[in-house]
């Protein structure tokens, strides 16, 4: 059966996007193994982001084919895959509160069980009290980590983050990347983590492929 | 995915396309055809060229378009410097200040075409003037009309522009003028320029003010068919004139479109900071007389209506509940009533017919085929904003009174005509916050686990409360005082508001004008309350 590597929960195949500017990303393939954390390096423009976004269906596939756990899920909507993509600058949705943005991806589980995973999630990001908070009262760093909170609530199958942590300072970062790497490892959580650091990426990844 | 999104998009894009080929191009389609065929049925074109042959027409042409230029020229001249002192500096009363400059924008007609009178006539508190029925007249009220959206729109823009830029260029030895002129100013050119653009197309298709202010001899092309129509009955004088008049409506849209890619486009460039901007004694003056101005009509009509033969008092407000006579064969109130029911249909027509366009102008399709297409759906939803109400009116009249639609005698005419002039405004006011949006939310969402449904109703119409409540308050107030279309179809035993305040002032007699007066007062009274209320849900929002 095509894709099903042994142990391998993604395993991409050839992936080639067009923009209309010309190539983003050409017969580009990868594999992640089940719970690994693979970061992947590169210059800006490499195609980075445009690798994760094909991964969460936001971008047609010219060809190529993504397998998760040896199922074929090229055609799967967006939103029946189960890989939550966390956006550089969290994306969170500012019409709600920081409780609300968490448990957006929790509107299929009965509410008490959702506030409890809401709490859990944000005790787990070190910010427990700030569920009633709105997101403009959030500095960059809070924001991120709610980001992070909301991504992990409805434990995805794979988590995709693109540059996460670059619009933060060094500090920050350092800390934050240790602390994400404990959590996705919590969790057994596989990953693909874009940055264009070094050094984040030798920190959070169990291993780093390095884009042209 | 994207397939299957696309069928989705063309059945919803299909609903508002159906109306406005119904209820739009097919009535004014057939009064535009009718000035080409003669009273045997057969193709012939001499009524048309005897009207495009005659001087008089051109004559109206000419006023049409002089009376358009001078009066953008002039709301932008004196609202830049509005926008400035509105939007960029800051002092006490300011929001009460612009709300006040953006009631006249609102209005109906004919409301400010009594005001206007009111002040203007003989009796009136510049009597003395004798602009009475005069070209500077109906100047003066299209300036009343469109300066807050000259202030709106380029307000907007300046107060998110870098005063960082500004400063750069005075560190580098610019004067404060060398800086507005060099810097400023051609930041803000799309800005002025899409204001002075749709300042001109409003300018250029205004019905009841010059109806009401312009008399015989100021007439535009619109008031030039109506005359045509309900006086002469020639309708092929009319086609031809519809015709012009679509002509001239196409170019302003064409140049608007264009300005209005620039302006989103700019939009995006600048950074959202506003700052504090240095006073300036000249612009705040050249500010506070305008306002002042555009005071004066408001006043002046409560003022008038408050005038009764037996001296001061409520007495014109009394008779409000009369009928009054040979001008009317029900009371005001009725007439409120039947307005406030019709124009309540007509915003829940336009909004619901609104909402599905903009949700297909929203989208992002990849293909360029598919984009241009998109470009195509948005112009003509533009289209109803310029081609002359009163043809839209008319060509109700000779299209909808036989199968498939005979609605002749239904009152359901008007809240349709109500909603194709309100649509456009709908449709301007929801787009730029649904484009706004950023589509890596709705990524987001879709990430989570998010149906395309679930991201439209928990992320996108979620956005969007505000901007819906202020486009609910224009289409509801854009109905209640629409005259044009209204006008044709309103039945005698079942008018309007604003067509009763028509025919109270069109006939003479002292009760007659002060009812007038009153009504109007009422009309702009539930206006303000209905645009009072929707600035409460809305917020500050350029209009474009």
């Amino acid at each position: 059966m095509p894709g099903s590597e042994l142990g391998a929960a993604l395993v991409a195949r050839d992936l080639t996007v067009n923009y209309e500017e010309g190539v983003a990303l050409a017969d580009f393939s990868l594999s992640v193994a089940q719970g690994e954390i693979v970061a992947v390096l590169g210059p800006s423009g490499s195609g980075k982001s445009t690798l994760l976004r094909a991964i969460a269906g936001l971008e047609p596939l010219v060809s190529g084919r993504i397998f998760f756990a040896g199922e074929d899920v090229t055609n799967v909507p967006t939103h029946q895959r189960g890989f939550v993509l966390m956006f550089q600058d969290g994306q969170l949705f500012p019409h709600l509160s920081v409780a609300a943005n968490v448990g957006y991806g929790l509107f299929k589980w009965p509410p008490p069980k959702r506030a409890a995973r809401v709490a859990e999630l944000l005790a787990i990001v070190g910010l427990p009290d700030y569920g009633d908070r709105p997101i403009t009262a959030l500095s960059g760093g809070e924001a991120q980590r709610v980001a992070l909170a909301r991504s992990l609530a409805p434990n995805p199958r794979l988590l995709l983050l693109d540059e996460p942590l670059s619009a933060l300072d060094a500090d920050l970062r350092t800390a934050l990347a240790d602390f994400i790497r404990t959590t996705l490892k919590e969790t057994a959580t596989p990953a693909l983590y874009v940055t264009h650091d070094h050094t984040e990426a030798a920190c959070v990844a169990d291993r780093i492929i390095e884009m042209p | 995915m994207d397939g299957r999104r696309g069928w989705v998009v063309g059945i919803v894009a299909a609903i508002p396309v159906a109306f406005l080929l119904i209820f739009f191009l097919w009535p004014v389609a057939t009064l535009i055809g009718r000035g080409f065929f003669d009273d045997a049925g057969a193709l012939s074109a001499s009524g048309v060229l005897s009207v495009l042959g005659s001087p008089r027409t051109w004559r109206i042409v000419g006023q049409t378009l002089g009376q358009a230029t001078v009066g953008t020229l002039v709301s932008v001249l004196l609202g830049v410097p509005g926008a400035y002192v509105l939007y960029c500096q800051r002092f006490r009363g300011q929001r009460v200040l612009r709300a006040l400059v953006s009631v006249p924008f609102v209005l109906p007609s004919v409301v400010v075409g009594v005001a206007f009178s009111s002040l203007l006539s003989e009796s009136g508190w510049l009597g003395g003037l004798g602009l009475s029925e005069s070209f500077t007249a109906v100047v003066l009220a299209l300036v009343f009309f469109n300066y807050s959206l000259v202030v709106r729109t380029v307000g907007v823009l300046w107060a998110r522009l870098d005063v960082r830029t500004t400063q750069a260029a005075r560190t580098l030895g610019a004067s404060g003028l060398r800086a507005f002129w060099t810097v400023t100013l051609p930041a803000l050119k799309p800005a002025i320029a899409s204001a002075a653009a749709l300042t001109f197309l409003f300018c250029a298709s205004a019905f009841g003010v010059v109806l009401v202010l312009g008399g015989v001899s100021y007439g535009t092309v619109e008031t030039e068919i109506y005359y045509q129509t309900t006086q002469l009955l020639d309708l092929p004088a009319a086609a031809a004139l519809s015709v012009l008049q679509l002509v001239i409506i196409c170019a302003c849209l064409l140049v608007t479109n264009r300005m209005r890619a620039r302006n989103e486009r700019a939009l995006r460039l600048q950074t959202a900071r506003p700052g504090r901007n240095p006073g300036s004694v000249v612009l705040s003056a050249i500010t506070g007389v305008t306002i002042a101005l555009v005071a004066l009509p408001l006043l002046s009509l409560v003022y008038r209506s408050l005038q009764t033969a037996d001296g001061f008092g409520l007495g014109n407000y009394l008779l409000l509940g009369q009928v009054a006579g040979k001008a009317t064969t029900v009371s005001v109130w009725t007439a409120t009533g039947n307005s406030l029911w019709t124009a309540l249909w007509a915003a829940i027509l336009a909004l619901g017919l609104g909402t599905l366009t903009c949700y297909v102008l929203s989208r992002r399709p990849r293909s360029p085929g598919l984009r241009f297409g998109l470009r195509l759906f948005d112009s003509a939803f533009m289209l109803p904003l310029g081609v002359s109400a009163v043809t839209v009116g008319f060509g109700f009249l000779i299209t909808l009174n036989r199968p498939p639609f005979d609605l002749r005698t239904s009152w359901v005419l008007i809240p349709l005509a109500q909603a194709l002039v309100a649509l456009p405004l709908v449709v301007r006011t929801l787009l730029p916050t649904w484009r706004a949006i950023d589509p890596r939310l709705q990524q987001a969402a879709a990430t989570l686990g998010a149906s395309p449904w679930r991201v439209l109703y928990s992320v996108d119409l979620r956005l969007l409360r505000r901007a819906f409540g202020l486009a609910a308050g224009f289409a509801f107030a854009t109905s209640l005082g629409e005259f044009g279309a209204t006008s044709f179809l309103a039945r005698a035993d079942r008018p309007t508001l604003p067509v009763v305040i028509y025919r109270l002032i069109s006939r003479p007699g002292v009760e007659n004008l002060g009812m007038a007066l009153a009504a109007s007062v009422v009309l702009a009274v539930l206006t303000g309350l209905i645009m009072l209320t929707a600035e409460r849900l809305g917020g500050e929002n350029a209009w474009i």
